[in-house]
């Protein structure tokens, strides 16, 4: 009777030990597996930092403006008369063919109010800013 | 071992003549078996049971024993023998935050990117260690086309333990230097400082040494900051306004040859600094490839005598201290002589000449007398008022002090009403400025982003800030205005011209070099910002009739810069003819029994007829 719980004690014993040895090397590999993600997170974060002042460098606005100017040639400076506010845009007016597929969001209104928009669009500037010069 | 575990096993009798040790311990251990020897054989079980127990449970006590020796002992073994003889794993071993740089980024009021830190490699080499200082030069240079061999030689062969090689090395020059496999020369991480705008921003910025330490500009004065935390610091710098900035004053110096040129955009209701430039400038990347002179900051650091538009301060400070009022005037019919100097107009007019008219005409004998009536202490009062007998106080080191005549004569108040013997930074002239369009009170520059509109204190009363406003915005819609050409329809510009004379080498002034300077603001019914632009020594050439004054090269570079910068500002085009406009920039209120809209050409009749 002894003799089997002494037995008992010391596989006990014994499978404590390789259950603890199991889980140290389990702790280990996990270890070494978050460093490994660690530096390639690290890695990447440098790579993104270098991409990052390569974005900055690339946007500067003197090339931008180059490049504006090398592929939209139509595209001039913003004139004044260029610049509005939504409210002054003429509202779209509804006719059959679009009626149904107008974009969700952007109702057709009726008619009347529509036609009110469209001349306070017109009205918004005065005769002297009106020339679409910049915009062709 | 397992001999021991039999149960039968009777002890030993011992011998009555062996010879023991008579310690402590032993005396303990022969009781019992002195009592086993004499115990009567009919109680022999119930003894033997007691000592059966006994073995049994020292045995266990052994064994359990004997396990944690060895497993100490066993660790034992595997730390001093097996184990890794390297440092030991730290718990965190990498940390996957953000990227640790040793100085933090600094990105414009959006969030653009303007300097940061980037790792490279450098490259070392220890002559010491090196085996053949020939072989290895030829090797290296092979490799960095950019190191002269012969001088490469020269550095390894030098009896030293460590010597640089090559300061930024990219990726594929470390993997070839690596592939080279020469002994005794050894890779270095480090942090270089890259400014991905190259000269946009220099001298806001200025720039680092080698060792990224700040030499100048903010990476200087804002240096324990910037060691301090990884947090971006944000300027209130507005990138795309500081290229419209660059990009037309350099335009401005290139036409007129120039030797220099100064511009600043400043946000009146904030005191921020949405665009500051110094030219000529330099690319911080590479400080030392452009002369010394490129570094100086005119905006910041120069001080100059900035002519009229000094007048928008002589005209407030008169209005505020009540000694003439807008239907005033002086006699600027001829000039004024005190004692060996004469006070002349430019655009001579020589006649009788109202407040209005002596500012859009610029008139400098109208302006003294102006300035002569509010008298020294009150002009030197209300200059100091207006910080320009102070040095800056901004982020910037480079803030130049303003030098002003010691004892504050007659003559120097008359010269002072037209910006001359009062010598004042650009940016000090453009905050002032700031100050008369925020209702007249004064704020305090700033470099970076502000969160909270600052408090500030007042200069002027607000009915003359008011006043100097509409006699801005009169110089540019009036005909004989001298700010007509950077008007832009649609922004309600308005401005005052600058052409000082710089003083020359004999002391005396001189006639062709000028510092020639517009001052704008944009829009005049509720100004957003101040555009002020500096040309130094700029020369006329044909499309300014050879003209190289204040309203002929810098008023329409001002007026291109408003152009470009209020879209990106928000600033809505008006109409300005409508009658609200013209309404409240009206000189005079409309009297009650007129019904027609004072106009300014009405109000101007008016003033003339008078």
């Amino acid at each position: 009777m002894r003799a089997v719980l002494l037995v008992v004690w010391v596989l006990l014993l014994g499978a404590t030990g390789a259950t603890l040895f199991h889980i140290t090397f389990e702790v280990e590999a996990l270890e070494s597996e978050l460093t490994r993600l660690n530096n390639e997170i690290v890695e990447e974060q440098e790579a993104v930092h270098v991409l990052e002042a390569e974005w900055s460098y690339q946007n500067r606005p003197a090339r931008l403006e180059q490049l504006s100017a090398d592929w939209l040639p139509m595209l001039d400076r913003i004139h004044p008369g260029q610049v509005m506010t939504l409210d002054a845009l003429p509202m779209r007016r509804a006719t059959e063919e679009n009626d149904g597929d107008d974009a969700p969001g952007a109702p057709a209104p009726p008619i009347g109010p529509a036609a009110d928009a469209d001349k306070r669009g017109a009205e918004a500037l005065p005769a002297s800013l009106r020339t679409s010069e910049g915009g062709t | 071992m397992f001999g021991l575990l039999k149960r039968t096993r009777r002890p030993t009798p011992v011998h009555p003549l062996e010879q023991r040790p008579r310690g402590a311990d032993y005396r303990a251990e022969r009781k019992p078996k002195s009592v086993v020897d004499c115990a009567p054989a009919r109680t022999d079980g119930v003894f033997r049971q007691a000592i059966e127990t006994g073995r049994t449970r020292l045995l266990i006590t052994g064994a359990v024993m004997a396990l944690a020796f060895m497993a100490v002992g066993s660790r034992v073994v595997e730390v001093s023998a097996l184990a890794d003889p390297h440092e030991p794993k730290s718990l965190t071993a990498v940390r996957a935050e953000k990227v640790d740089t040793e100085r933090a980024d600094i990105v414009d009021r959006n969030g653009e990117l303007l300097a940061t830190s980037l790792q490279t490699v450098a490259l070392s080499a220890n002559p010491r260690r090196l085996l053949d200082p020939q072989d290895a030069a030829r090797k290296l240079a092979s490799v960095l086309p950019e190191l002269d061999e012969n001088r490469l030689t020269e550095t390894l062969s030098k009896d030293a333990g460590f010597v640089w090689v090559h300061r930024n090395l990219t990726p594929r020059q470390q993997h070839e230097i690596n592939r080279l496999g020469v002994a005794g020369v050894d890779f270095h991480r480090r942090e270089t400082r890259v400014y991905p705008q190259g000269p946009l921003l220099s001298h806001v910025l200025g720039y680092t040494d080698i060792d990224n330490k700040g030499l100048s500009g903010l990476e200087k004065s804002l240096e324990d900051r910037l060691l301090a935390s990884d947090e971006p610091v944000a300027l209130s710098i507005d990138l795309r306004m500081q290229h419209v900035l660059h990009d037309e004053l350099s335009a401005a110096v290139e036409e007129f040859k120039a030797i220099g040129g100064a511009g600043v955009v400043l946000d009146v209701k904030t005191g921020e600094v949405a665009a500051l430039v110094s030219l000529p400038d330099f690319d911080p990347n590479h400080p030392t490839a452009t002369p010394a002179d490129a570094r100086f900051n005119r905006t910041t650091l120069g001080v100059y005598e900035l002519g009229s538009t000094f007048k928008i301060f002589n005209t407030a400070m008169a209005l505020d201290a009540g000694t003439v009022t807008l239907a005033g005037g002086y006699d600027a019919s001829e000039p004024l002589r005190v004692a060996r100097y004469a006070i002349n107009d430019f655009h001579a007019e020589n006649r009788w000449l109202s407040v209005p008219e002596i500012f859009i005409h610029s008139s400098n004998i109208g302006s003294a007398k102006m300035a002569l009536e509010v008298g020294p202490a009150g002009q030197k009062d209300f200059m100091r008022r207006l910080g320009f007998l102070d040095r800056l106080d901004m982020e910037l080191n480079e803030a130049g002090r303003p030098m002003y005549p010691r004892t504050w004569r007659p003559i120097n108040t008359m010269t002072i009403s037209f910006g001359h013997g009062l010598s004042v930074t650009p940016l000090h002239l453009a905050n002032g400025v700031a100050a008369m369009l925020n209702d007249g009170v004064k704020l305090q520059p700033t470099l970076l982003k502000r969160t909270a509109r600052p408090q500030g204190e007042r200069v002027v009363s607000s009915a003359a800030a008011e006043a100097v406003a509409k006699l801005m915005r009169l110089n540019a819609t009036h005909p004989d205005g001298s700010g007509g050409k950077a008007d832009v329809p649609g922004y309600l510009v308005g401005g005052k011209t600058g052409t000082a004379e710089k003083v020359g080498a004999s002391g005396g002034y001189a006639r062709k070099a000028l510092i020639s300077s517009f001052v704008a603001a944009f829009p005049m019914t509720d100004p957003r910002y101040v555009v002020y632009v500096v040309l130094d020594e700029p020369k006329g050439n044909e499309s300014t009739f050879g003209f190289a004054t204040g309203g002929w090269v810098a008023a329409p570079t001002a007026g291109r810069i408003i152009e470009r910068i209020a879209p990106i500002a928000g600033v809505q085009p008006q109409d300005p003819d409508a009658p609200e406009i013209l309404r409240a920039m009206a000189l005079t209120p409309p009297a009650g029994d007129q019904q027609r809209l004072a106009s300014f050409t009405a109000t101007m009749t008016a003033a003339i007829n008078d």
